[in-house]
């Protein structure tokens, strides 16, 4: 990072190199959109690039405030492309084909998954579905727990148990883990 | 609000999840721990990175790198010609 803040091109092309692939796959799990990931990945580093010196390597690794520019863009992005009442036919869509973000890359099926992505599915996997859904409302679209309370009609106190619970298990089970993040 | 509180409330706070009025009174709360507070804060980022790592990996087209290196060359021209 400190290579981007001093405007130097090759150390941004390792950055891309590095972590293009874990950004694109967040921001497509968002916008649920080929085009749209790509486009979004390249504003993304755009952003990156011009506003590297906002990055303070005290409050956090790079990779963290990467993930949250690209978790912004893409939210933004989603909301803007369609109205909210769109927004809530598709996630009640999006719910029932496919319960679990993570699920569906289950480490059995993923046979190039790294250590560290096996162990984080495992952490994600292992939470009840509910305080799952909870999380994913959250973290994939935005929501606030308002918001999840009113879209899936459970209770704000129940939604704020599971999301409570839910990342105090996530939090917990990432404290065993050295990274990079 | 105490500790205990505020570290449940910071994951909520980092996921975005919160409603004003709890992050005004999170806000505070912050303030008035200081340190222990942007520690806790820091850790809870991590789970922001942890959610995407734990995705499936999406490498972009091969043609976007080279399109983005185009646009930074261009702009990095642009900033020295401002400069001159």
């Amino acid at each position: 990072m400190g290579g981007v803040r001093r405007q130097d091109p090759e150390a941004l092309s390792q950055l891309y190199d590095r972590y293009s692939g874990v950004l694109k796959a967040l921001a497509l799990r968002i916008v649920h959109n080929e085009a749209e990931s790509e486009d979004l990945l390249q504003e993304i580093y755009m952003e990156i690039w011009n506003h590297a010196q906002n990055y303070v390597q005290e409050r956090g690794k790079a990779l963290g405030w990467m993930v949250t520019l690209t978790r912004r863009r893409s939210i933004d992005r989603l909301r803007k492309r369609l109205s909210y009442a769109r927004v809530e036919e598709r996630l009640q869509k999006e719910t029932e084909q496919q319960p679990g973000a993570w699920s569906y890359h289950s480490v059995d099926e993923d046979l190039e998954a790294s250590d560290m992505r096996a162990v984080l599915i495992k952490i994600m996997e292992g939470l009840p579905p509910a305080q799952r859904e909870a999380i994913e409302f959250a973290y994939f679209q935005g929501m606030s727990q308002r918001e999840i309370a009113a879209h899936t009609g459970i209770p704000l106190g129940t939604i704020k148990t599971r999301l409570e619970l839910g990342l105090k298990k996530i939090s917990d089970g990432l404290k065993g883990l050295k990274h990079e993040f | 609000m105490s500790f205990e509180e505020f570290e449940h409330q910071a994951r909520l706070y980092v996921l975005g999840a919160m409603e004003e009025d709890e992050q005004a009174a999170f806000e505070d709360a912050r303030r008035e721990f200081g340190r222990r507070a942007e520690s806790v804060i820091e850790e809870c980022r991590r789970l922001n990175a942890a959610f995407a790592l734990a995705l499936r990996p999406q490498p972009p087209k091969q043609e976007a790198k080279a399109k983005l290196m185009s646009l930074i060359q261009k702009s990095l021209a642009e900033k020295r010609a401002t400069k001159a």
